[in-house]
């Protein structure tokens, strides 16, 4: 397991966070749900270890979140500097073990990372399009090649009739073969 | 000016099914305007997905006064242009030649279109071709030969959809003058940061979840579908 990194002290002062235009209410019932730079959020308090993270405030409903709400930075204790790393990492080839060696973290965080950051990614791709303000004029199709590896436990067995499967079990166990899998 | 912009990306198998999803993906973001110029290769399925999602409702005539009502089929849009390239191979494999067709509208106004988009001279999918050769490149997950392939498809969908957005939005392109593919879009008016992408708050509610799949699922239907599910029942 590589050691954890020592915390960064706060010397008394509030870091220079994003300007609040850059969040939006994640409250789905809020009118300004999703609405950036809309003038109704505020700062409520700081929290976290450092007190580095602020906790905003929608004066439309109410709700009290955290400005890493939605973002990668939500639910880790990862500094930005390193989730922009692995990130970097993943999106220019390097395996998921590759970039937990040069991250230095384990390999569990950066699975959990790109799954975080995968499902994350389709719904960014889908609130972004729906913005497009023109028409497509153009378009390719095409096929690339890929593979996955079957789980072998979870395999679904062949459909063979009974006594087909009695025949070729008979003859399957001479060779050293027991079942029949797909 | 091409965007270069990676508009999806499905996993599956080469079955109609994933060319459906596909050209539905395509349809989408038409804003029911005229269908864009499609370029594909000759994979099977392709032309039966684009008619089932782009194609309108033919009534076919009786040639003769006797006999049932022929069912409606489905026909190509006026405006809908599809332009084929076909690789003709040799038994090992090695290409021999390259073709091109129209599947629906004609070639020649295809390739004054192409002309006029600047995207190339003739029916091409070169683009497409060459994004392959870099998404290759930059994922583990797909280049040739390798040990690190995925175990699970959902993780391999996972890392391409992740690829798809820093390619979209953090990568300068050269050929779109330094600019990135959401740039030349119009969607963004500068490069983003991974940083910037990373703190990104994304909020998504699941009544837009639903809307997004309710959408897909209307256009996944064809006009024919559409028909029968039209047409009233004899009250008596």
């Amino acid at each position: 397991m590589p050691k954890q990194k020592p915390h960064k002290k706060q010397d008394g002062k509030k870091p220079a966070g994003l300007p609040l235009a850059f969040f939006a209410c994640p409250n789905s019932d809020c009118a300004d749900f999703n609405k950036f730079d809309a003038d109704n959020l505020s700062i409520a308090e700081w929290m976290g270890k450092d007190k580095a993270i602020r906790r905003l405030y929608c004066k439309t409903c109410g709700a009290r979140f955290s400005e890493r709400q939605g973002s990668l930075m939500q639910h880790t204790k990862l500094l930005p500097a390193d989730v922009v790393r692995i990130i970097k990492c993943l999106g220019h080839g390097c395996s998921v073990e590759a970039a937990a060696d040069i991250c230095e973290v384990d390999t569990r965080t950066v699975q959990r990372l790109l799954e975080k950051a995968g499902k994350r990614a389709a719904d960014f791709h889908n609130l972004q399009l729906e913005n497009l303000e023109e028409p497509l004029e153009a378009v390719q199709m095409d096929e690339l090649h890929g593979k996955t590896v079957k789980n072998k436990h979870n395999g679904p067995l062949v459909d063979v009739p009974k006594k087909l499967r009695k025949r070729l079990s008979k003859k399957r166990a001479k060779h050293g073969f027991i079942r029949l899998w797909l | 000016m091409t965007s270069r912009f990676l508009l999806e990306s499905i996993i599956g198998p080469r079955t109609l099914d994933t060319a459906l999803q596909l050209t539905v993906s395509v349809a989408l973001y038409a804003k029911d305007k005229a269908p864009p110029l499609i370029l594909i290769d000759d994979h099977l399925p392709y032309p039966q997905a684009i008619l089932q999602v782009f194609g309108q409702i033919k009534h076919c005539r009786r040639k003769n006064a006797r006999g049932r009502k022929k069912y409606p089929r489905l026909k190509p849009p006026l405006n809908l242009q599809v332009g084929v390239v076909k690789k003709l191979r040799d038994n090992r494999g090695n290409l021999m030649k390259v073709s091109s067709k129209a599947l629906f509208g004609k070639k020649k106004e295809i390739v004054k279109r192409i002309q006029d988009l600047n995207i190339g001279c003739k029916i091409n999918t070169s683009h497409v071709e060459r994004l392959n050769g870099t998404i290759r490149g930059q994922q583990a997950r797909l280049s040739r030969r390798t040990r690190n392939g995925s175990h699970l498809q959902e993780m391999l969908q996972y890392s391409i959809w992740l690829w798809r957005d820093l390619y979209n939005w953090t990568r300068v392109h050269y050929s779109l003058l330094d600019e990135t593919p959401a740039m030349a879009l119009g969607l963004a008016k500068k490069v983003w940061a991974v940083l910037a992408y990373v703190l990104y708050p994304v909020h998504v509610s699941d009544l837009q979840r639903w809307d997004w799949a309710e959408r897909r699922n209307s256009v996944l239907e064809s006009a024919v579908d559409v028909y029968k599910s039209n047409k009233s029942l004899p009250i008596s």
